[in-house]
């Protein structure tokens, strides 16, 4: 029995130990298709990474070297920030591109992989064939191609399908004159067929995808166009939570509700004060003033005068003596306002890859919630408000964002972004506040 | 293909260079193919190993410490990938066997002189059940011990030797009905 085991055994074993069989050159097209496919995600990758390292360095440099905002009035160092950024992203675009050229002309002749056939015969069960859907592949890869192709069908294709190549009624052409037919091969008409499935099923994946969530995090520096130099911006963190709904294929229009915090640091001068009993604040620090037993603060700031709270002021702005006297105000103070804001914007993608790349903008209406003068000397304490504020007031919003899928349904996305109020927020015409603010939205995207 | 000339397209690969990649496939793709269809039951089911195996390949050649044969390591990696694919696609229900000798085993001398063709052979493999076909090509033509067919199959021991009887029996009776339809058809001629 042994014995025979062996035999048998060594039966198969000489044979089929040794055995060479050529595989079809489809199996090494569709290997290094694969390969292909994983290098560029790991591309993909490294430039969502880069591109928000990036960020936050042009972030740090914007907060580290805020006086280039200051000194004049934000217009010419925004202006340097705003190349800084489309020169960063028009070389990371233009590396993508010679990369994904180089890539396509390695891989002329790659074939489809196997997900991908799969993924197109599921949505075009009509055309199963292997011969049809790779045709239609390469037509699908190359949207030029594609729209051209599109272009040179004729209006009365829909009369010559037949039984076996039947066109959906929706997707047929409306007021086909049946009189001029014109002969089309039938591969004219399998591509075709399979083009408009492809449209349809781009349609239909749209509609299912129409809508997304998105909530973010947002970490931004704010100050105001025409501060003084004394002035200095904050950096405050924010959130909230959008709402997308895709109106096409890369346009989208976004709204929700977003929290944030605007503002500025302030303080010193020795024009327009006010005088306060010092001995009226617990804890605070005396200054030039206080060795008269009184404390000298600013009667405003550059969004509006400020009223003092548990302070018995008495007002010296319009004092002579001033201009003359040692008078002066030391206290570091901060000025900040918390709203509530409704964006309306519109978001169109520059790609719809792995990683996906978009720009945005529109306007955002804001609701003042809270507003407060602080003293940040020391421990921070309110100690009045700005006076006459509008409730209401509206900005213009721009973003250039990349967004990441992990899954068809959740994306993370990193979103460096400029908003600029239109208005002043400030009622009285003597004082002209617009605020801006330069922000990173970190978030994460589910679409449903 | 010289070990130097070898060595350097490992080297290449594990940079991730696709020339080389190109090379080190057409070099070992027909016999890694003919591993492939032992474990698999058509041409077809084959190439798909074949190509999921080489991917496994690319991306782990850089864990290659160009100790031993570098053919094994491939054909190592071409068996467990089939392995992946049988437990994924067939969903594996084992169930423990006892084998039984055979009581009247067939006479061995027209087996031990066979000349039956590869494809023949190969056709006998693939129409054995997929755990017996895997038993056997395991044990048989990688030479896997039954320890190690039962760690990787996720069986015991006693039902790799099952297995592997069984496929035994079944390759014999197959073997026997291919050589007397032969010995019928040179009767008739």
């Amino acid at each position: 029995m042994l014995d025979e085991n062996k035999h048998i055994d060594s039966l198969f074993a000489d044979g089929l130990k040794g055995m060479s069989v050529e595989p079809k050159p489809e199996v090494w097209n569709a290997i290094s298709g694969k390969m292909l496919a994983a290098r560029r995600k790991r591309r993909g990758v490294i430039v969502f990474i880069s591109a928000a390292l990036a960020a936050s360095v042009l972030l740090f440099f914007g907060i580290q070297n805020r006086n280039l905002f200051i000194s004049e009035p934000g217009l010419v160092p925004m202006q340097q920030l705003s190349d800084q950024v489309s020169e960063t992203n028009q070389a990371k675009n233009t590396d993508k591109t010679i990369e994904t050229e180089t890539a396509t002309a390695e891989q002329e002749e790659v074939m489809l992989s196997k997900e991908s056939v799969q993924d197109f015969v599921a949505s075009n069960e009509l055309f199963a064939g292997r011969n049809i859907t790779k045709e239609t592949t390469v037509v699908h890869d190359n949207r030029l191609q594609k729209e051209s192709i599109m272009a040179s069908i004729p209006m009365s294709v829909g009369v010559l399908s037949n039984s076996a190549n039947t066109i959906p009624e929706s997707l047929q052409y409306i007021g086909v004159d049946k009189l001029s037919v014109i002969t089309l091969s039938a591969e004219d008409l399998i591509v075709m067929n399979n083009l408009m499935a492809m449209e349809q099923a781009k349609k239909d994946e749209l509609r299912k995808n129409r809508w997304a969530i998105i909530g973010q995090i947002t970490s931004a520096y704010s100050n105001e166009e025409s501060a003084a130099s004394a002035n200095s911006g904050i950096v405050s963190f924010g959130g909230g939570v959008k709402v997308n709904y895709a109106l096409g294929e890369k346009l989208a229009f976004q709204t929700g509700f977003m929290y944030n915090r605007i503002g500025q640091d302030f303080g010193g001068g020795s024009q327009n004060l006010v005088f306060s009993d010092a001995n009226a604040l617990e804890g605070s620090n005396k200054d030039e003033g206080a060795s008269y037993g009184l404390e000298v603060l600013p009667s405003n700031s550059t969004a509006g005068n400020i009223r003092y709270k548990n302070l018995e002021t008495r007002d010296a702005s319009q004092a002579e003596y001033l201009l003359t006297s040692n008078f002066g105000s030391s206290e570091e103070l901060m000025q900040s306002f918390e709203t509530i804001e409704v964006p309306f914007l519109l978001r169109y993608s520059l790609s719809q890859k792995r990683l996906g790349v978009y720009v945005s903008g529109g306007f955002g209406a804001n609701w003042i919630i809270d507003n407060g003068v602080y003293r940040t000397s020391g421990s921070k304490q309110k100690i009045g408000e700005i006076d006459n504020l509008r409730t209401t007031n509206f900005s213009s919003l721009f973003g250039l964002g990349f967004e990441y899928n992990l899954s068809p349904k959740i994306q993370i996305g990193l979103e460096p972004s400029f908003k600029y109020y239109l208005n002043s927020i400030n009622k009285s015409s003597e004082f002209n506040y617009k605020p801006y603010s330069i922000g990173i939205h970190t978030g994460i995207r589910y679409n449903f | 293909m010289e070990n130097q000339e070898l060595e350097k397209i490992i080297k290449d690969c594990s940079k991730g260079k696709s020339k080389a990649q190109e090379l080190l496939y057409r070099e070992f793709a027909p016999k890694m193919l003919g591993v492939c269809l032992r474990y698999s039951n058509d041409l077809s089911e084959a190439e798909d190993t074949l190509q999921d195996g080489f991917i496994k390949v690319f991306q782990s050649i850089k864990s290659y410490q160009f100790k031993g044969s570098f053919e094994g390591w491939i054909r190592r990696i071409m068996v467990n990938t089939a392995l992946e694919r049988f437990r994924k696609s067939k969903n594996m229900q084992v169930v423990d066997e006892i084998w039984e000798p055979d009581p009247d085993p067939e006479p061995e001398e027209s087996i031990q002189n066979a000349d039956i063709p590869l494809d023949a052979l190969l056709q006998m493999i693939q129409g054995l059940p997929d755990r017996y076909q895997m038993v056997f090509s395991l044990y048989v033509l990688d030479g896997y011990t039954h320890n190690e067919i039962a760690e990787v199959m996720d069986i015991t021991v006693g039902t790799s030797k099952s297995n592997l009887a069984r496929g035994r029996a079944i390759l014999k009776q197959k073997v026997n009905d291919f050589l007397s339809e032969k010995e019928n058809k040179l009767k008739i001629c």
